[in-house]
């Protein structure tokens, strides 16, 4: 659409007295190609092609989509929209800004990669991960790749452009010996494009793969009670994402149905724990220039030393907590309104050794992967899936254990995490919410937590 | 434009057929005694599937107007990918008898409505918040070929809401849904009074000690659990050697008190669909029965390789559940002098393991006493896997309820299953 068409929009979508006005068109492709049973199974192909218009009369909100970009379309949206609201026109004269416009510049764009090499790297990977493990069943490698093109206009005259790319490789695995079944997932991703390929060091990632498939097919039931766990460097920062990640979000706070609501300077966690949230950070998985709302990201403070400097806020959230806007409005695609998202949540390194960590345990879980969890921002109780551990005994690391969640609630958990090292890891993952589904990364080094509660089975030894 | 592009499709002897989704949709929110989120939207999107000789690909799109485009895209797809599995077209037109009957959405109606629920928190100071969510639906669905054109229609209507308490200091808060083919927002006020009880005496909750303890796992539960392994009855996934069912068809697997059927015929639930994505006539069919694993779910090219016929599945499952028992909730409580109730399960989508059956997920529910509810359990993890969950079950409940187009289920009784706790 062009500058005038989006001014006219704008016009519209005030015309009957709403104080807020924004257009969000989006085009965006997805392929995904499938690697197999040693082959290139599929490759699926998702096009979005779109307009999401969004109103607001102070803290009442009305949005509407639609992929029906003919005038008609549009206008079914807008009138739709604007019946909601009875009032004076507020704007007389929107005049948008000139379009400021942002790229994402990879080294290698997903169409100058070329189909064969992307077949080619699959074929290799999946090669060399089977020649490593003979229980091997399955091997099912996928590379993804997305662009998003958005431009973001509203009523106070801002008016930009994204250009995104997204490149993410995720390697699922499944063997079998006798009746033992056991499954390793990893995933690779930027927001960049094919040189991530060469981040990837298949040989190496093959082992830690066989590895682990090794150790999984002989796992024991994990025990179940309270324990201290040693959380492995980068998705071991799961936990902060489900504990406090969504009870900082505006999502929950701006309506007091955070656990973190009107916390702000508390100490709600130990002297170790500093979070921030970052979706600057260049060529991150979890990265943009501009956020679903036209705002820069930027680093956020979030919780430092343990006590709680910030929240992530949304503009309209915003219009109930009164504060600075993080530019964290996220949505997964024009299909849904935005809202305040994490983006690249880390733990900030520390100065405590690994080795002290389970040399001092006697009896403790060592989370080596976790898969993802949920969380209820109001109550704080969260979970999340350990999915390579090993029971620590007398200081030492033992035997494997089958897949356990962990549980706890935000303030005990935040409040029991004892020791974090430095070696400081991030970890690619997929977030959903209210807003959809948005690429994330966690980071944390290895941490402990002195107790949290551990699925499993009776201790008895 | 469908046909301008089945035709340029020709012209490269490539097959086109293509399947499109057209969907309004209205969705309310409310928040205590305001309306915070009013959503309208209307999409269409045409899912392109292509055949050239033996092989086939897809694109879902949004924009059908870049004809050269996506031909183009399609080529090079086909010339890329290796499998050969030969799939095909729907070869018969199927369409509604009946006229669906349209339903003009009053949205001041449903504001009010929701509005409506508010009462209840304004009538108890230990009510937090309540928010209520309303979506209606209207789908209509059409597949076009050179020898085929089927239609079909469907409309649902489904509310939600996440209620939240504070009492002593202490915040609970517990989501629950009701969806229909007609309007049930008289069905789901009525369930506020029940849950209003039940979350209260989730108050001062404790933990268990880790032990086995034979469960009655809530209908909605239940449900939850077998849309994490529904894909598992998939001809495709136990090809692929991902479903922990491989290796399984027509052994007994389950508990012979389970039953579970796929009804995607039945008007009376939101799934309902006359063909599935790939133009195949729906039909009513058991899959599992007393136990036994006795029919897997086939798409065209999955038919093709097994030498049968496709089961109208190309879509996944719609309106699957286990077949209800004869037993209340109540009988099943009073089974045992003790027992535990569990009504809330988090973390399915991480903490249950599809390719291994295993899973390991935070729970929450009441200790039982000669079946009464005598205090709230918080803070547990239920730990087994789908095999011994689905064969350790002794009766069935006779509660079933479909909770969204996909799966229902009944409550079940459970013998001998590991709960974490921190007691």
């Amino acid at each position: 659409m062009e500058k005038t068409e989006l001014e006219s929009i704008l016009h519209e979508l005030t015309s009957t007295g709403a104080d807020f006005a924004e257009i969000f068109l989006e085009n965006s492709t997805t392929k995904k190609y499938s690697y197999l049973n040693n082959n290139l199974d599929d490759i699926e192909v998702k096009i979005l092609d779109g307009v999401g218009l969004r109103i607001a009369l102070d803290k009442d909100i009305y949005y509407g989509y639609t992929n029906q970009l003919s005038n008609e379309g549009v206008n079914k949206v807008i009138n739709n929209l604007i019946v909601n609201i009875e009032g004076d026109k507020k704007y007389d004269n929107i005049k948008l800004n000139e379009k400021a416009v942002y790229n994402s510049n990879p080294k290698i764009n997903h169409d100058e990669y070329g189909e064969e090499n992307k077949k080619d790297f699959l074929k290799k990977f999946n090669e060399k991960i089977r020649e490593k493990n003979e229980f091997i069943e399955q091997v099912s490698l996928t590379i993804y790749e997305n662009d998003q093109k958005v431009t973001i206009a509203n009523h106070t005259g801002l008016y930009v452009e994204d250009n995104r790319m997204l490149t993410r490789v995720i390697v699922s695995v499944v063997a079998k010996k006798g009746e033992s079944i056991a499954n390793v997932f990893k995933p690779y991703g930027s927001s960049s494009g094919y040189e991530l390929l060469d981040t990837i060091d298949i040989e190496k990632e093959s082992d830690i793969i066989s590895e682990a498939i090794n150790n999984k097919l002989d796992a024991v039931p994990c025990i179940g009670c309270e324990m201290p766990v040693i959380m492995a460097p980068g998705f071991g920062a799961v936990i902060f994402h489900e504990a406090c990640g969504h009870a900082m979000e505006a999502t929950s706070v701006a309506d007091d149905l955070s656990v973190l609501s009107g916390k702000l300077g508390q100490k709600i966690a130990s002297d170790k724990v500093t979070i921030i949230d970052d979706g600057s950070i260049d060529k991150y998985w979890g990265s943009t220039h501009i956020d679903d709302e036209g705002n820069k990201t930027r680093k956020n403070l979030l919780i430092e030393n343990g006590v709680l400097k910030g929240y992530l806020i949304d503009e309209l959230n915003n219009r109930k907590m009164n504060m600075n806007v993080t530019g964290s409005g996220r949505r997964e695609s024009y299909h849904y309104a935005p809202t305040s998202r994490m983006n690249n949540t880390y733990l900030s390194p520390g100065t405590d050794k690994v080795e002290d960590m389970i040399k001092n345990t006697k009896f403790g879980l060592f989370a080596k992967r976790m898969g993802g969890g949920s969380v209820s921002p109001t109550t704080g109780e969260f979970n999340f899936a350990v999915t390579e551990g090993y029971m620590i005994r007398d200081g030492k690391i033992a035997e494997c254990v089958k897949s356990a969640s962990l549980i706890g609630t935000t303030l005990d958990i935040l409040n029991n995490v004892e020791s974090v090292s430095d070696n400081l890891e991030y970890e690619t993952g997929a977030c959903g919410s209210v807003s959809g589904w948005v690429p994330v990364t966690i980071g944390q080094p290895t941490i402990k937590v002195s107790k949290i509660l551990v699925g499993g089975v009776k201790n008895d030894k | 434009m469908i046909n301008k592009l089945i035709d340029a499709g020709k012209k490269e002897n490539i097959k086109i057929e293509v399947v499109t989704l057209e969907k309004e949709k209205t969705f309310i929110e409310t928040l205590n005694d305001k309306v915070t989120k009013t959503e309208i939207s209307n999409l269409t999107t045409y899912n392109i599937k292509a055949i050239y000789g033996k092989k086939s690909v897809k694109i879902d799109t949004e924009n059908i107007e870049d004809i050269d485009s996506i031909i183009k895209n399609l080529k090079i797809n086909l010339e890329l990918i290796d499998n050969v599995d030969e799939d095909e077209f729907a070869s018969i037109s199927i369409k509604n008898e009946k006229a669906i009957e349209y339903v003009n959405l009053d949205i001041k109606k449903v504001k009010n409505n929701l509005l409506s629920i508010d009462e209840f928190r304004k009538n108890d100071k230990d009510i937090k918040s309540i928010i209520v969510g309303y979506s209606f639906c209207h789908e209509k669905y059409t597949i076009t070929n050179e020898k085929v054109l089927s239609k079909d229609e469907v409309l649902y209507h489904s509310y939600y809401s996440e209620l939240t308490i504070e009492k002593d200091n202490e915040v609970k808060t517990t989501f629950f849904n009701k969806v229909g083919v007609n309007d049930c927002f008289d069905g789901f006020k009525n369930m506020f009074s029940e849950k209003i009880t039940d979350l209260k005496l989730k108050i001062n909750s404790q933990s268990c000690e880790t032990s086995r303890y034979n469960i009655v796992l809530s209908n909605n539960c239940v449900s939850d659990i077998l849309s994490r392994y529904g894909e598992m009855f998939d001809a495709e996934s136990i090809y692929k050697r991902l479903s922990p069912l491989k290796d399984k068809y027509n052994e007994k697997i389950f508990s012979n008190v389970i039953n579970i059927v796929e009804d995607p015929t039945n008007v009376n639930y939101i799934g309902k669909r006359l063909f599935d994505t790939e133009g195949t006539k729906t039909y009513y069919k058991t899959v599992i029965e007393n136990g036994i694993f006795k029919a897997k779910l086939y798409n065209n090219k999955y038919a093709k390789k097994d030498n049968v016929k496709s089961t109208g599945n190309a879509f996944g499952v719609r309106n699957m559940y286990i077949m209800p028992g004869e037993f209340s909730k109540e009988e099943l409580l009073n089974e045992y002098e003790e027992c535990i109730y569990i009504d809330d399960l988090q973390g399915i989508h991480s903490g249950a393991n599809y390719e291994t059956g295993e899973m390991s997920l935070q729970a929450q529910g009441y200790t039982i006493k000669n079946g009464k509810k005598v205090n709230g359990l918080n803070m547990i993890i239920l730990t087994t896997n789908i095999f011994e969950l689905f064969n350790n079950v002794l009766k069935v409940g006779n509660d079933l309820e479909l909770f969204d187009k996909n799966f229902g289920a009944p409550s079940l009784l459970v013998k001998d299953i590991a709960i974490s706790g921190n007691k």
